[in-house]
């Protein structure tokens, strides 16, 4: 008889756990051929990221201008090369350089001329492919989507074929129509409509928005999950959970709320019909109507417009509070080596009483020593939903208030 | 025809009803997951658990485990003996061999050689020997610490969880535990649980 196989149940292995404490390397690779290691930076100094869940993300350092790294190799620093930040012999950051500054420091060990060099996280890369009309022609039709598809069928086609043109040389994708990166099963199906002509950095975050998480690796691999991250906040057989205590690894704590409410969208559709008007009953009564303007007019579907509203609308009533915590370098409690982007912990909040949070983004920098600084960022369970939607209302809003059409990337 | 449900959270939903006679109530959160299927003849299976389900009068607490806590099956007809573990929970007509099915693995992550318990049905009470039971991950063999049958008392089980310190999950029904380690080289994926007959 043969064996009967079960339903399968989503499981995630953890990255594995560094070897030793090494501080932080950077390396830099050659934007041509991305996994050509040019040289690595020896002599660099304040280096510093931050590693943001679903978005792109910023990486820095500096450089002597007279450093033999530059002798050797002239181009190091040339625009579209990617500088990997390793952290205790494991990648865990890369950026684009796009910016080189000369400054000159005057007092001190330091003094002379020093380059900065800057940019935005690999996830920008998505920005040098578009949406290409139906057939990847340009006599084909010019609406991309359908109204039943995940995240991973969508952006999988578009990524191909954006390769399939010649675009995003190097870079891999973790996931496909049926699985996730985590290779588990894709959990929302809903309508989603993009034109030609939207780069694929924009359709991917207005996704992050609506459903799953994005990233992408220091190894250039695209990432898609239906959510980033595990539940670090039980007990388990084999590890303790990680709790972000004042007094033993919180150096510092903030708490902002956020309190952009817009709780009446008028919405702009494709064509005259599609104006839409949705509001929030409850957040008008507590706190007055505020109108809010969305310009949708890339979108011809009203099913997704009423969606995209409500939800954003549902969600966004009210203030937002996020924790900002410096957190000190303890065992068992460091950022990347015992949780990371996405993943749930306990923390303090504004009462003082532990809590469920998520890491919304992850800063690291470094003290005079050459020691990683970190600094993270997290939500609570209803800001965490509320984030989501702000940041897609915030985008929309601005762009629209900006006199510039959304779906149009303003990077 | 539209069915209420009030959620765990206290927060209710309206949802509407999909061709008659099957209804379907998913709150798409992922974790309240409800189906009542009335005069249902199936025919594609490939849901599995979800998709045969006669929920009549049910409570539900905790929908998070599922599939077969709340489940009251009047008259239906499975043509897939995927689903077989259905019937178990009628008191009747048991003729088909329950098909393995996870009712929740814990924890839900972890690194190679950590311990992970897969909990549900139909996996047996005994591994019996290597080629007639396993636990894949992401189709590797999963290392067995243990593989047993418990009874179904939900007292013992949450005293049992709460010596692990674990989600509060609650399993009312008689079931099985597996003890399994995350295989070396794994990589993030799903837990199967393949079983022969126990009874051949």
């Amino acid at each position: 008889m043969p064996l009967r196989v079960s339903n399968g149940w989503p499981f995630i292995v953890d990255d594995p756990q560094p070897a030793a404490r090494t501080g932080i390397e950077v390396r830099v690779y050659d934007g041509q051929n991305p996994a050509t290691l040019i040289d690595i930076v020896a002599r660099s100094r304040d280096r510093t990221w931050l590693d943001h869940r679903s978005d792109i993300g910023r990486g820095e350092f500096m450089v002597h201008a007279s450093d033999e790294v530059l002798e050797r190799h002239p181009t190091l620093l040339q625009s579209g090369n990617i500088v990997r930040f390793r952290l205790d012999g494991i990648d865990r950051f890369a950026f684009v350089i796009t910016r080189r500054e000369r400054v000159r420091v005057s007092a001190g060990e330091h003094a002379g001329a020093w380059i900065k060099v800057s940019g935005p996280g690999v996830l920008a890369l998505l920005h040098t492919a578009l949406l290409y009309r139906i057939g990847n022609t340009l006599d084909g039709g010019i609406t991309r989507g359908t109204d039943n598809q995940n995240a991973g069928n969508f952006l999988s086609i578009m990524f191909d074929q954006a390769q399939d043109r010649g675009c995003l040389g190097g870079v891999t994708r973790s996931f496909d129509a049926d699985v996730d990166s985590n290779n588990h099963p894709w959990a929302d199906i809903f309508a989603y409509h993009e034109r030609a002509g939207t780069t694929l950095l924009t359709t991917a975050k207005r996704l992050a928005e609506l459903a799953v998480d994005i990233g992408m690796s220091p190894q250039l691999v695209f990432n898609v999950w239906n959510s980033q991250g595990v539940d670090r906040s039980f007990q388990t057989a084999d590890e303790a959970p990680i709790i972000l205590r004042e007094a033993h690894n919180i150096n510092a704590l903030e708490v902002a709320a956020d309190g952009d409410i817009v709780n009446t969208l008028l919405i702009e559709g494709a064509d005259e019909a599609l104006w839409a008007e949705r509001q929030n009953a409850t957040s008008i009564t507590t706190y007055g109507r505020r109108e809010g303007f969305l310009s949708l007019t890339n979108e011809d579907s009203d099913t997704y417009i009423t969606q995209a509203a409500d939800a954003t609308l549902d969600h966004h009533a009210s203030d937002a509070e996020h924790l900002t915590l410096e957190i000190l370098d303890v065992d068992d409690h460091r950022p990347y080596a015992n949780f990371g982007l996405g993943d749930w912990v306990l923390a303090p909040n504004e009462a003082g009483q532990l809590a469920r949070v998520r890491i919304g983004s992850i800063t690291v920098s470094e003290d005079a020593h050459g020691n990683p600084k970190f600094t993270v960022e997290v939500g609570t369970v209803l800001a965490e939903i509320e984030e989501r939607f702000m940041r897609w209302l915030r985008r929309v809003g601005d762009g629209t208030l900006g006199g510039t059409a959304a779906g149009i990337s303003s990077i | 025809m539209a069915i209420t449900v009030t959620a765990p959270e206290a927060a209710a939903w309206t949802f509407e009803a999909n061709t008659a006679p099957r209804v379907s109530i998913e709150a798409g959160l992922g974790f309240a997951r409800l189906e009542v299927n009335v005069g249902v003849n199936i025919a594609d299976t490939q849901e599995g658990y979800a998709r045969n389900e006669v929920n009549v009068g049910v409570d539900i607490a905790d929908e998070r485990l599922g599939t077969v806590r709340n489940e009251e099956n009047v008259g239906v007809n499975l043509a897939d003996d995927r689903n077989a573990y259905v019937r178990d929970e009628m008191g009747d007509v048991n003729t088909l061999t329950p098909t393995p099915h996870i009712w929740f693995v814990w924890p839900e992550h972890g690194r190679p050689g950590q311990e992970v318990t897969i909990v549900g049905h139909g996996f047996g009470a005994t591994q019996v020997t290597h080629d007639d039971a396993r636990a894949l991950l992401n189709e590797l063999e999963m290392g067995i610490i243990s593989w047993a049958q418990v009874a179904g008392t939900a007292d013992a089980l949450n005293a049992n969880r709460q010596i692990q310190r674990g989600p509060p999950h609650t399993v009312t029904p008689e079931h099985q535990e597996i003890q399994a380690t995350v295989p070396p080289n794994a990589e993030s994926g799903l837990i199967f649980v393949d079983h022969n007959d126990p009874d051949a």
